[in-house]
């Protein structure tokens, strides 16, 4: 298992690598300059724009820069051009932020994902397996942004129950959790109720139910366990997808994260930032993916590393 | 009545609902007696009056007519004061949403406008403007130019000291003056507003000579804004980077905390005893608290305000205004952006623009008025030059073209430029092409403009981007009209604008090389004489509008939206937010 993990860590060094060129690349190809946006909202003469992306390091060629980039990061020197600081510091502040609003999605879409399937699976043909069909699919359908308004619009504006904005508690998660499990709880009701179905036909069920076993333990105790693998990759790949919608609920709600720092730092046209930050997000994306492989020797013991 | 069918048209392709048929109609045939009437209609239609500032609280927070007296307390001001100074009762916090988060509070450093609105509270400035645009005494008490110009002897305050204790002297203002123009600050505005800045002699602890190297009219208006206000040294010196999150100063807010993407907060000052004179009171602050918020999201700022969450936003979205005006729950407080008006810039390096007649033509083509009117909800007013009628040194004669569709098609017609068979002319086998890098703050009104070129002939190309890709485009060649307003309260932004050594790398986004322009407006920096500054900048004004190197379409209205339950806020010269009278009512 040690083994494992060491290989897979070091495989992970060249992905790193080719995913900080590739950022690099993309962020310096399109269009912008960010002395040129930052200043061109109130004024400077071309002198001076001129003698501040000089300082910046902004007029030497693209290798050097990268270098620079790659060196610094490394030594934790890089800074962002817009707020001056270190860009692993703005990330760490604003990483968990993210990582709590993608947690508490993550745990009640699962729970409530995990119940719609489950019961679904196991009373196919009813009221509640077309109902929750029904609410998967709306879940896939409807744009999180547009949720999130409509949801604000009533909550927050009208009946004045919830924040609109900010990230203060738990009267704060509410909403935003309440828009980013409903894509969730879509794609994962779908998934254990196809899956439990498979499980359900299997022999060793109908010997469970022969050996006398009560059913509800028959449904969970062996069928769900048996149905987790693909949640767990699921669980796994949604996080990915969590880090991304929740660049857009994070704006919408005003709510500090890394989705707003990479946004804000790409219209400013901060390299450093949105290069820095985008490495960091990969680096976290495939330490999950890791974890993700190895909790499946945990649940199924015929895995083994 | 093709005024009449283009509204109307314009109407129908943005369904909007808000003015039905009857008013439109009534309106838009006295639009047909003329466009002169323009500002006494819109007057009357009880939109912003043709004077500075507007406020819909009937407390009087803002004075909206041009007072001529600047000094003196509110009493002078020309509007009454809503409660005399004794009812008020101190306390309460405010939280604003702005719609962007400042990169950094070190005035020195930082361009953002956000940055400015937040800055005001915590940093006091040499002089502030008045609302008429006189310059009041603030930390400097007295100042005097030389006759060359090229020396202003400050004389400034003893009795202020910075939020850390430490005396405020000529001192702090040599330490900060030098290090704005330090290398290591990285600075683009606040250089920009100290131009040839040379050094300072500090004579006294409350004397210092700032010397340029020629002689600078715009030096009084730079160091009125927040730009140049005065941060602590010993709070720079000790960790000039902590600081750029860590403002001092001597204003009538402190800093406190800074939640990046979060929150700023700052609270009173109980040692702030004074004052300048613009203002309704003396001593400490009402407020106890100001919170500032981001949200970059227009409506989402919106949600904040009527959510409870903000008291106060700024930026109030276009299409909302008339809404949240009529909400007496709320007030909009507005004011014109003095400087550059909502303008498109031609670029004349490029054909079809590098056609003096093609650009004139696309002046009178644009029926401002109802790019007013529809595209902008009927909350803004037309601009026809490229200073806005409240910046000093404004020229009216220089405003040459009115929406004019025959004019516009005589001028392509004797330039060569026939019409096609699908209505888009042609010269010499080419189109009349042209292509707007579009960002989204002409969303509302770049179709419309498009339609109103249409009917002269001109294709328009929208192309949407984010404003750094528009940026981008026009440094290219790749752009031929390119939208940009700037906020300004001295005629000297126009040599960022139009001088031709900031044609590449710079902002002269027509790229019009001219050696009058350049004479004129270097002279006009130059010289002190308002005279002679008048005089050339009616030529500049001309020049560049003879020229039709942009095409101007209306003035900025800077707004907040407020809870009713705050008042005293005002809006400055500039039209940002002075907080400092605000109080809960």
């Amino acid at each position: 298992m040690t083994a494992y993990i060491i290989r897979r860590v070091v495989s992970m060094v060249p992905v790193v690598f080719i995913v900080s060129i590739l950022v690099f690349l993309m962020i310096h190809l399109t269009p912008g300059d960010p002395v040129q946006t930052m200043l061109g909202q109130s004024g400077a003469s071309a002198e001076q724009i001129r003698q501040i992306r000089h300082e910046l390091g902004l007029d030497r060629s693209w290798p050097v820069q990268y270098v620079k980039f790659m060196e610094q990061m490394f030594t934790g020197k890089e800074k962002s051009i817009t707020t001056q600081r270190p860009v692993i510091s703005e990330f760490w502040s604003q990483f968990p932020n993210t990582l709590i609003l993608a947690a508490c999605s993550l745990v009640v879409a699962s729970l409530v994902g995990v119940a719609l399937g489950v019961i679904a699976a196991t009373h196919p043909r009813t009221t509640v397996d077309y109902g929750s069909m029904v609410v998967s699919f709306l879940g896939i359908s409807i744009p999180n942004f547009w949720l999130a308004l409509v949801l604000v619009y009533f909550f927050a504006v009208k009946l004045n129950w919830l924040p609109a904005t900010g990230a203060g508690g738990v009267k704060h998660l509410i909403l935003p959790v309440l828009v980013l499990a409903f894509q969730q709880v879509a794609l994962i009701a779908r998934l254990v109720r196809a899956s439990m179905l498979e499980t359900l036909e299997e022999d060793y069920i109908k010997t469970a139910r022969a050996k006398g076993i009560h059913e509800r333990t028959v449904w969970l105790g062996h069928g769900l366990r048996n149905a987790l693998l693909p949640l767990v990759t699921l669980i796994g790949l949604n996080f990915g997808y969590l880090l991304s919608g929740a660049v857009v609920i994070e704006i919408v709600f005003a709510r500090p994260g890394i989705g707003r720092l990479i946004v804000d730092a790409i219209m400013a046209k901060d390299f450093p930032l949105v290069q820095g930050a985008i490495l960091l997000t990969a680096i976290v994306y495939l330490l999950v993916n890791l974890l993700t492989d190895l909790s499946y020797a945990v649940i199924d013991p015929r895995i083994r590393y | 009545m093709r005024d009449e069918q283009l509204i109307d048209e314009a109407q129908r392709q943005f369904g909007s609902m808000m003015l039905n048929r009857r008013t439109l109609l009534k309106r838009v045939s006295i639009l047909g007696i003329g466009a002169t009437a323009l500002p006494s209609l819109l007057a009357a239609c009880g939109s912003d009056n043709s004077s500075d500032s507007t406020s819909t609280s009937s407390s009087g927070g803002s004075s909206g007519s041009s007072s001529t007296a600047s000094s003196g307390s509110s009493g002078s001001s020309g509007s009454p004061p809503s409660e005399p100074s004794g009812d008020i009762k101190p306390g309460g916090s405010l939280t604003i949403g702005l719609y962007l988060e400042p990169d950094n509070l070190d005035p020195a450093v930082t361009p953002y406008a956000v940055s400015h609105t937040i800055m005001m509270n915590i940093y006091d400035t040499l002089v502030w403007r008045a609302e008429d645009g006189s310059f009041v005494p603030g930390l400097a008490e007295k100042w005097e130019a030389s006759t060359d110009g090229t020396e202003y002897t400050l004389t400034v305050r003893s009795d202020v000291k910075f939020h850390d204790g430490t005396d405020f002297n000529a001192d702090a203002v040599k330490f900060f003056l030098d290090h704005i123009v330090d290398p290591a600050s990285h600075s683009g505005y606040a250089a920009a507003l100290l131009g040839p800045y040379d050094h300072t002699d500090v004579v006294d602890p409350t004397t210092a000579k700032v010397t340029f190297k020629f002689p600078f009219a715009p030096f009084l208006d730079g160091a009125s804004q927040a730009f140049l206000g005065i941060p602590s040294p010993t709070a720079v010196k000790k960790d000039r980077d902590a600081f750029l999150h860590h403002p001092v100063g001597t204003g009538f807010m402190k800093f406190d905390e800074w939640v990046l993407k979060d929150h700023i907060s700052l609270s009173k000052n109980p040692e702030y005893n004074w004052a300048p004179s613009i203002f309704g009171h003396k001593g400490p602050a009402y407020l106890d608290k100001i919170t500032f918020r981001f949200y970059t999201d227009d409506p989402t700022r919106l949600a904040a305000l009527e959510s409870g969450d903000a008291d106060m936003i700024n930026r109030v979205a276009v299409s909302e205004m008339n809404r949240i005006k009529s909400d007496s729950k709320y007030e909009l407080v507005s004011k014109f952006q003095p400087g550059l008006p909502g303008v498109l810039f031609l670029d004349t390096r490029r054909p079809p623009t590098d056609d003096l007649q093609v650009r004139k033509a696309l002046n009178y083509a644009t029926n401002r008025e109802a790019v007013c009117k529809v595209g902008l909800f009927d909350t803004t007013k037309p601009a026809f030059g490229p200073l806005w009628e409240s910046t000093p040194y404004y020229s009216e004669a220089a405003g040459e073209y009115k929406f004019d569709l025959d004019m516009a098609k005589k001028t392509l017609d004797d330039a060569g430029w026939k019409e096609g068979a699908d209505g888009i002319r042609e010269k010499d086998g080419k189109k009349l092409s042209v292509n707007w890098a579009q960002t989204p703050t002409q969303e509302s009104w770049a179709q419309l403009a498009q339609a109103q070129w249409r009917e002269a002939g001109v294709d328009l190309q929208l192309n949407k981007m984010t404003s750094a890709a528009a940026n981008q485009a026009i440094a290219d060649d790749k752009a031929n009209v390119f939208y940009n307003s700037w906020n300004a309260s001295d005629p000297v932004i126009l040599n960022n604008l139009f001088l031709s050594k900031n044609i590449d790398g710079g902002y002269a986004w027509s790229k019009f090389p001219s050696d009058d322009l350049d004479s004129w407006l270097n002279d006009a920096e130059q010289t002190l004489d308002k005279n002679k500054r008048t005089d050339l900048y009616n030529k500049i004004q001309k020049l560049i509008m003879d020229q039709a190197l942009i095409v101007p379409v209306y003035g900025i209205l800077m707004n907040d939206g407020i809870h009713a339950k705050f008042k005293g806020l005002k809006l400055d010269f500039r039209g940002y937010e002075w907080l400092y009278d605000v109080h809960q009512s």
